[in-house]
């Protein structure tokens, strides 16, 4: 049983990381129609910047600064390569993102080298608390806060705010959006900002102990994927949903699926995810949360 | 309309070409003045939208472009204004197809119509919207894709008037409404006209335009052939006989086709 709640957490900590990712993929593919496989790589570069500029300011501030530095690359992108492609192939705007994720990923390795870095934290980086009768680490406790309350300052920030009202009906009808005087451009550029800023976030906690930032933390954001898909590219509410409950499967499938299974136990855990997204395709193909489009004829 | 009449707004000679091969619109010149409803008639594929998206810049989200002609805003040229810059400037199109969004509310739908602007002013203009439709007050919260066609109708122009526009383009308002909504909308066209709102009113209904408006233009393959004021156009015979639809008696013999068409060269 204690096991069991010191899973649960680390792997709610998870789940609130993989739903930072996964919302940031799908605001960018609500706002641009299209899927942004450089996405990863956004976050890793975020993780790489806070382990550099934490040693030349304070650890907040760090935060700070390598959410909105990934944020506005993201932002750069989005206007200078990927606004010319609105309208063209989904297949066009997969192959262009995975280059620039390809582009990304040797820029972060030019820059930062492909050393393994631990995540510098304020606390105590292997700080342990007692909760109940189980040790859970600080550090997944003050991540899944951390994270949990960026979504919660996010879906406040769409849902309440003029500048949500305007992303929403940036995302549902340019033309319309347009003629209501919405700056559309603007508001692009603004949603890939908050993509890629959430993303650094995800990206530097989930750098922090146990894990550490490598030059492949970017293949972080593909294990996201299957939150995205179950929880339906539509709904960002149900992406979310998914992406904790996946942290959960994969923390418990690592934990209790049995190592000495052959090729069956052996990084089970790795797949599962996507067992479970192929299930659920299987059987809700809109999703968990998959959105009917109102009409009314 | 006569040169002298101080023109709100004033498209001359506008020429526009899709995807650099088709051309749509062959050089029309059309005036709105600063009150009052002006009709633009015409068929299908005419050019009658074009010249909207041209006037309010979305030409660009259809692959066209202006090759030719001036639009301008009481002697100001738009053309270098982005759509959302003419919205600013007083230019608002509702689109055609009541074009409300489905996924938002209907107090967001009117919201999105005052981006930008301060709290105080959204909010007031919000009111004074639900002050006109109480229904809209009703279902605020409701998605707006729940609201019949005539309901998201008003809505649409509700949200038009946000800005308070100088002139508004109305892009067939009355497509697919009931007579009972048609009632309501051309009512809410003559009270925002009255209210001193200039109004550009695209229409393949002449009956309907043609009572609302002052005066009107009529739009054949991307060139006007006719205008004058509404109720000569109401006498009009050709425009009584190809778009009010009571022609005179006996067949359309093809002597009579012929005059139309050699009228229309003259106009042209």
């Amino acid at each position: 049983m204690t096991q069991l709640l010191q899973l649960s957490i680390s792997g709610l900590a998870l789940g609130a990381s993989y739903a930072l990712i996964a919302l940031g993929f799908s605001v960018v593919y609500r706002a641009s129609r299209l899927f942004n496989f450089a996405h990863g790589e956004l976050l890793s570069l975020g993780a790489f910047l806070m382990t550099a500029l934490v040693e030349v300011m304070p650890w907040w501030l760090a935060l700070a600064a390598s959410a909105c530095l990934t944020g506005g690359l993201a932002a750069l992108l989005e206007r200078t390569v990927l606004r010319r492609m609105v309208g063209r192939s989904v297949f066009t705007t997969i192959i262009l993102t995975l280059f620039l994720g390809l582009l990304l990923r040797a820029g972060i390795v030019i820059a930062f080298g492909t050393d393994t870095r631990g995540m510098p934290t304020p606390w105590d980086t292997m700080a342990e608390v007692q909760v109940g009768d189980s040790t859970v680490l600080l550090s997944s406790l003050i991540s899944l806060g951390a994270t949990s309350l960026v979504l919660v300052g996010m879906h406040a920030l769409v849902q309440r705010t003029p500048m949500g009202v305007a992303m929403r009906a940036a995302s549902e009808n340019q033309e319309v959006a347009l003629v209501l005087g919405i700056p559309v451009g603007r508001v692009l550029a603004f949603t890939w900002f908050l993509a890629g800023a959430t993303a650094a976030v995800a990206g530097i906690f989930l750098g922090m102990f146990p894990r550490s930032v490598d030059s492949n933390l970017g293949y972080v954001a593909l294990r996201a994927f299957p939150a995205i898909i179950v929880g339906g590219l539509e709904s960002v509410v149900g992406a979310v949903v998914a992406a904790f409950m996946l942290g959960l499967l994969e923390v418990l499938s690592q934990a209790y699926v049995n190592p000495h299974l052959g090729a069956f136990g052996h990084n089970f855990h790795a797949v599962f995810p996507y067992a479970a997204m192929i299930l659920f395709l299987v059987l809700r193909p809109r999703g968990l949360w998959g959105e009917h489009e109102v009409r009314r004829v | 309309m006569t040169a002298s009449s101080p023109a709100l707004l004033r498209v001359q000679n506008l020429q526009v070409v899709y995807h650099s091969a088709v051309r749509a619109l062959r050089g029309i010149t059309l005036e709105v003045p600063h009150q009052g409803v002006v009709a633009l008639l015409g068929p299908n594929g005419a050019g009658k939208s074009t010249a909207l998206r041209a006037i309010s810049g979305l030409l660009h989200m259809h692959d066209g472009a202006i090759t030719q002609g001036k639009v301008e805003l009481s002697g100001q040229s738009l053309l270098a204004l982005p759509a959302d810059g003419r919205v600013h400037a007083g230019v608002v199109q509702v689109l055609e197809g009541r074009r409300i969004l489905g996924e938002l509310s209907v107090e967001e739908n009117l919201l999105a119509g005052g981006f930008g602007m301060g709290a105080q002013a959204r909010k007031e203009l919000v009111e004074s919207a639900f002050t006109r439709f109480p229904v809209l007050r009703e279902r605020r919260r409701q998605k707006a894709g729940y609201l019949s066609g005539g309901e998201q109708q008003l809505l649409a122009i509700c949200r038009g008037l946000m800005r308070r526009p100088k002139v508004l383009l109305l892009d067939e308002p009355f497509l697919g409404l009931s007579p009972k909504a048609v009632g309501e909308v051309s009512e809410l066209i003559q009270r925002i006209s009255a209210e001193g709102v200039a109004v550009l009113l695209v229409e393949q209904n002449a009956r309907v335009a043609l009572t609302l408006a002052s005066h009107g233009y009529v739009l054949e393959t991307g060139k006007v052939v006719l205008d004058g004021p509404a109720d000569k156009l109401r006498e009009d015979p050709d425009v009584q006989e190809f778009y009010l639809g009571f022609g005179r008696e006996g067949q359309r013999g093809y002597h009579e086709l012929k005059r139309y068409r050699r009228k229309r060269r003259w106009l042209s």
